[in-house]
């Protein structure tokens, strides 16, 4: 499981750099790129998928941008970057940051648009509090080698749910592969060597 | 702050460290007095521009390479990052291991045997990447050089080789990552949940040396992502749009 991805196309290296700043408050699973122009987004979307866009449009300079030069796939994740606090006439982004946005504004409204696109809350992330006796079941499936599939057979709900458990357990404990979870499992007693084993 | 040629060597270790292993990888050794980094690279029989670049992009992640500078090869790339790999196999893994080793020799208790059969299994996934590297994508980088350059010197439409043809270095670039996770879960595990070892020194030994072995892959993903990729790409583009 990985985190998540951005991309910021922004031809001011002071605001690249502040809006850097600010999706650091994201946490340790973020992922950020920039470019400073249009031939090197073009050149990253060539090799890097990123899940969001952070662009100024002024930097692409013609009307229909849009629809010329982001892909289908993230028009649904692209925020625009303004720095005029009015937002343009016929808005084509899903989200907006202007320049005097303040921090806990701009952190809002990118946590919604992730909420929105990935069905994740992400509101909660400040924190990471010890997993649940439910997430703790997942780990010892998991460590037991079970698929989430089987998981979610065993315990009556969706394999989407499981994805979900799965992914705030990476984020409580800081552990994100299989064996990775399996050394953690056997050090907490949550399942021992021959249970593996057998 | 952005190396140039006039930068004297000896700046470019102060104003960070980690690029001893980069300075040394180029069989640059220490003691270059106040020469520049010029001076030193003509010494060694170094090209100055691929050097810079290299240090550069190491040192700033925000370092860009500049196309007008972009006159080193393919095969200079990679001849650089097979050392690298090189390093990461055969020295600074081997290290780890050994410290690790060392650790359990102190502590007796089957906590640590996880942590190193863990790391084993860390250091063959690292060897099957690299091996990876060094036999599918560089090869596949070196033979898009030498068939773009018999493009242009010719000029004319050749039969394209059929690894030209196979593959393309997205594909490539899309199977590269994830391979620092386990590093990422082991200093986790070693920090928030081995029991306590009582060799602090050791231990702390042990996390620097995680730590830097981490950061050392990042800078080395993105020399890879940001001066080579980029380059076979662009003559990927060039090719394709002549066959």
């Amino acid at each position: 499981m990985s985190g998540i991805s951005f991309l910021i196309c922004e031809n001011s290296y002071i605001i690249r750099k502040g809006l850097l700043r600010v999706l650091e408050e994201l946490g340790e699973n973020v992922e950020i790129k920039e470019v400073d122009g249009i031939e090197g987004f073009r050149r990253h979307l060539d090799y890097f998928e990123p899940d969001f866009l952070i662009v100024n449009p002024q930097v692409f300079g013609t009307e229909n941008f849009f629809y010329t030069d982001i892909p289908a796939r993230l028009r649904k994740c692209a925020i625009g970057l303004y720095s005029c606090p009015d937002l343009p006439e016929n808005p084509v982004f899903p989200e907006f940051i202007a320049l005097n946005d303040t921090k806990s504004n701009i952190l809002e409204k990118i946590k919604s648009l992730i909420t929105r696109c990935k069905g994740e809350n992400y509101s909660n992330t400040g924190s990471s509090p010890e997993i649940t006796g439910r997430e703790k079941l997942i780990v010892k499936y998991v460590a037991l080698g079970l698929t989430n599939k089987e998981i979610a057979d065993k315990l009556f709900i969706s394999s989407h749910t499981v994805v979900t458990h799965r992914r705030n357990i990476t984020r409580k404990l800081g552990i994100k592969t299989v064996s990775g979870l399996t050394v953690y499992a056997i050090l907490n007693n949550i399942v021992n060597i021959e249970e593996i084993n057998r | 702050m952005i190396f140039t040629e006039n930068t004297k060597m000896a700046d470019l270790i102060h104003a960070n460290y980690l690029l001893l292993s980069v300075i040394n990888r180029f069989g640059i050794k220490l003691g270059f007095g106040e020469k520049s980094v010029r001076q030193v690279c003509d010494e060694e029989g170094v090209d100055t521009g691929f050097f810079l670049e290299i240090a550069n992009a190491f040192h700033d992640k925000d370092y860009f390479p500049q196309k007008q500078l972009q006159t080193y090869s393919v095969k200079q790339i990679v001849d650089y990052l097979k050392t690298t790999h090189n390093y990461y196999l055969n020295e600074k893994v081997p290290e780890i291991e050994e410290l690790i080793d060392k650790m359990i020799l102190k502590q007796e208790g089957r906590s640590l045997d996880l942590v190193r059969d863990f790391f084993g299994q860390y250091r063959h996934e690292l060897a099957a990447h690299i091996r990876h590297e060094d036999e599918l994508v560089f090869p596949y980088a070196l033979e898009v050089e030498a068939f773009y350059k018999r493009l242009r010197e010719r000029g004319e439409v050749l039969e394209v080789p059929s690894i030209v043809k196979k593959f393309s270095m997205k594909k490539f670039s899309k199977e590269h990552e994830n391979i620092e996770d386990k590093l990422y879960d082991l200093k986790n595990i070693l920090i928030k949940y081995t029991p306590p070892v009582d060799d602090h020194a050791l231990v702390n030994h042990i996390l620097f040396d995680l730590f830097s072995l981490e950061k050392d892959l990042n800078d080395h993903s993105r020399i890879e992502d940001k001066i080579m990729v980029p380059k076979v790409v662009e003559m990927e583009k060039a090719i394709a749009s002549v066959i």
